[in-house]
């Protein structure tokens, strides 16, 4: 129990700056408004209860320069925790399954993808480069279809939470794609990777909400070839 | 067909020595488990897991002399260390079951274990792993499925579950790896049916619109996904057969369906980190990655995703005691996580170890949760329960402080 206590204790930065805490609401709002919402409601209490879940999940995400946290999540708890706020409005709102299948289904492609390529559910997994060409272009192919897929989520909902949701989703996937940066650029300070990371996720998010829904699919496909040929290269 | 009624407290009498048997029984097996009779009696960790469930299930069941003869056949089949006694004690288990697919079930449980008897050469449970054939693996799997609610899928026709035919099934798989190990078109038969129950079962339960349909359907995936993770083979997957079956019981014992406050009916959908059903779904998924399934493992957790949502989808009041102490007690149990996997689970799959893999293992994480291993002692899967509590306990006091001072709430 001390060892629980000793962790918070010394990841106060973690939580309250970086990457959860303040600069993850402030990154939320940006986030918020470069998918068109201008005004969030205000904050209620069950709006509070939907909030504290992904605001969690992204505190305790493994990105550079944050120290680390010797309790880690993995890629099923954090999706969990990440969608929250959408699990909570589905089942209230009585919402097709259909429709939320067809929603999800790309993200559901894009994590056997990435869960083949780094052999864990591990969040920390995601950050480590592999070595072999067929794991990185799963990595690669798996962030990318990730990052495609979250412009086809649930339409962006005007509360904090669903803005923290959408961001912690991103931050997954920019995971990756940082980890080949600071790979490539292994001079640069890792916080650039993250950024620079960030950056293509943005452009990413932006380029596929313009692009036909089905090509979501394709690339998650992609994906998941890439992923299959991991299976193969591990025999 | 209706018998004589049952009176209700000798009824609860059976069910209640039942679960206090496994519990006590679980002191005496926590190095080894307890042999005695020339081996004709075997109590271990699924022994008095079964016991446990199955006593705590007669709490949830209408008071029925049948069920107390379906309890004491499942007892006498799981503490059996002979073939012959384990194939009759399931039969009657199903037998007395009330449809004929459970029946049906019941006599394919026992002519495999049958012929597993007749081909060994000899009928004690430890010393019969010469016998193990296709063909008893194969009634043997249909059994369990069957009797987890396979052909409810299949046809029109949709009956009541019956939770002790579905324990009796899967506690027949788990008993295989005292015999000995499978051979892998075996794990994949049993991770292809079961995972195909448990995601086909998740989506009726959360297309359905009737709440009572809902929970059938939701208990029947919880089923599948137990006899997936049990395909896992692995000492990580019998675990989390383990957890599931213990989310079950909860479920049936809570009723969240019936009425529940919507605190307490969201506690026990598993959505929430640190509860049992999240503990459960977690572990199995994790058990899967662990064995290197990462397809799998996806198609789990997408299944578990669908449970948490047919749940959440119910909830309705008014709130009732059973789903109050029901949500209570499973975030302590959640919470308790590593040390129900100390005490629990590790005798569980200790004493099945013979017939498993080393394809994943769960194992405490301190006091924060539950870590998921793989074959090379990696990480696979982390759970950490009692630190995410904790952390969104501390991030809310720290909003709410932050709103009443701006004025937001």
């Amino acid at each position: 129990m001390s060892d629980l206590l000793g962790a918070f204790g010394q990841a106060w930065l973690r939580l309250l700056l970086y990457p959860g805490g303040l600069s993850a609401v402030l990154a939320a709002l940006v986030l918020a408004r470069l998918r068109g919402i201008r005004q969030l409601e205000p904050l209620t209490a069950p709006r509070l209860l939907d909030l504290l879940p992904p605001l969690s999940a992204i505190a305790l995400l493994p990105l550079a320069p944050a120290a680390s946290f010797p309790y880690g999540l993995d890629l099923p708890t954090a999706v969990t925790l990440l969608l929250w706020p959408e699990l909570r409005r589905a089942a209230a709102e009585r919402r097709d399954p259909h429709q939320l299948a067809a929603h999800y289904l790309p993200t559901f492609l894009a994590a056997i993808a990435l869960a083949s390529a780094a052999g864990t559910f591990d969040l920390s997994g995601l950050l480590r480069w592999p070595s072999t060409p067929v794991r990185q272009a799963a990595l690669l192919l798996g962030a990318g279809a990730w990052i495609a897929a979250i412009p086809r989520l649930a339409p962006p909902q005007p509360h904090l939470a669903a803005a923290c949701s959408a961001l912690g989703l991103m931050l997954i996937g920019v995971l990756p794609l940082s980890a080949a940066i600071n790979t490539i650029a292994a001079a640069a300070p890792a916080w650039l990777g993250v950024a620079a990371a960030i950056t293509i996720a943005l452009a990413g998010m932006a380029a596929a909400r313009r692009l036909p829904v089905q090509w979501g699919y394709v690339w998650a496909s992609a994906a998941l070839v890439a992923a299959s040929g991991v299976l193969l290269d591990s025999r | 067909m209706h018998f004589l009624p049952f009176n209700h407290v000798p009824y609860r009498l059976t069910g209640a020595i039942a679960g206090l048997s496994g519990i006590g029984m679980l002191f005496r097996i926590q190095r080894q488990p307890f042999t005695t009779l020339h081996a004709f009696i075997v109590i271990d960790g699924l022994s008095c897991l079964v016991l446990i469930t199955a006593g705590l299930l007669m709490f949830t069941i209408p008071a029925h002399w049948r069920r107390v003869g379906q309890l004491a056949a499942l007892g006498f089949a799981i503490l059996s260390g002979h073939l012959a006694g384990i194939a009759v004690g399931l039969m009657i288990t199903l037998l007395l079951s009330e449809r004929w697919r459970e029946r049906g079930a019941g006599v394919a449980l026992a002519t495999g274990y049958g012929l597993i008897g007749w081909f060994a050469s000899s009928w004690r449970l430890n010393a019969s792993g010469d016998g193990l054939n296709s063909l008893s693996f194969i009634l043997l799997l249909a059994g369990a499925a069957i009797a987890a609610g396979l052909l409810d899928l299949a046809t029109a026709k949709r009956g009541p579950f019956d939770p002790l035919a579905a324990l009796a099934g899967i506690a027949a798989v788990l008993r295989l790896f005292s015999v000995g190990p499978w051979n892998l078109g075996w794990q994949l038969a049993t991770l292809l049916l079961g995972g195909m129950l448990a995601i086909s079962a998740a989506w009726r339960a959360a297309t359905t619109t009737e709440p009572l349909e809902a929970e059938e359907w939701l208990q029947r995936s919880l089923s599948g996904l137990a006899l997936t993770v049990t395909g896992c083979a692995s000492p990580a997957g019998v675990a989390a057969a383990g957890l599931l079956l213990l989310h079950l019981t909860l479920r049936r014992l809570a009723q969240p369906m019936a009425g529940s406050a919507t605190w307490a009916g969201w506690l026990l959908t598993g959505a929430v980190p640190g509860t049992l059903g999240f503990v459960a779904f977690w572990s199995a998924s994790a058990a899967a990655m662990a064995a290197g399934i990462p397809v799998l493992a996806i198609v789990v957790w997408a299944a578990a995703l669908l449970c948490m949502l047919a749940a959440g989808r119910h909830i309705q009041g008014p709130a009732r005691w059973p789903s109050t102490a029901g949500a209570l007690a499973g975030l302590a149990l959640g919470l308790a996580a590593p040390v129900l996997a100390r005490w629990l689970l590790r005798p569980l799959s200790d004493h099945l170890q013979g017939g498993l893999t080393p394809y994943g293992a769960i194992e405490p994480w301190g006091w924060a949760g539950l870590l998921a291993l793989d074959s090379g002692a990696r990480t696979a899967a982390t759970a950490p329960g009692l630190a995410l509590l904790a952390l969104m306990g501390l991030f809310g006091a720290l909003v709410w402080l932050i709103s009443r001072w701006r004025g937001w709430v």
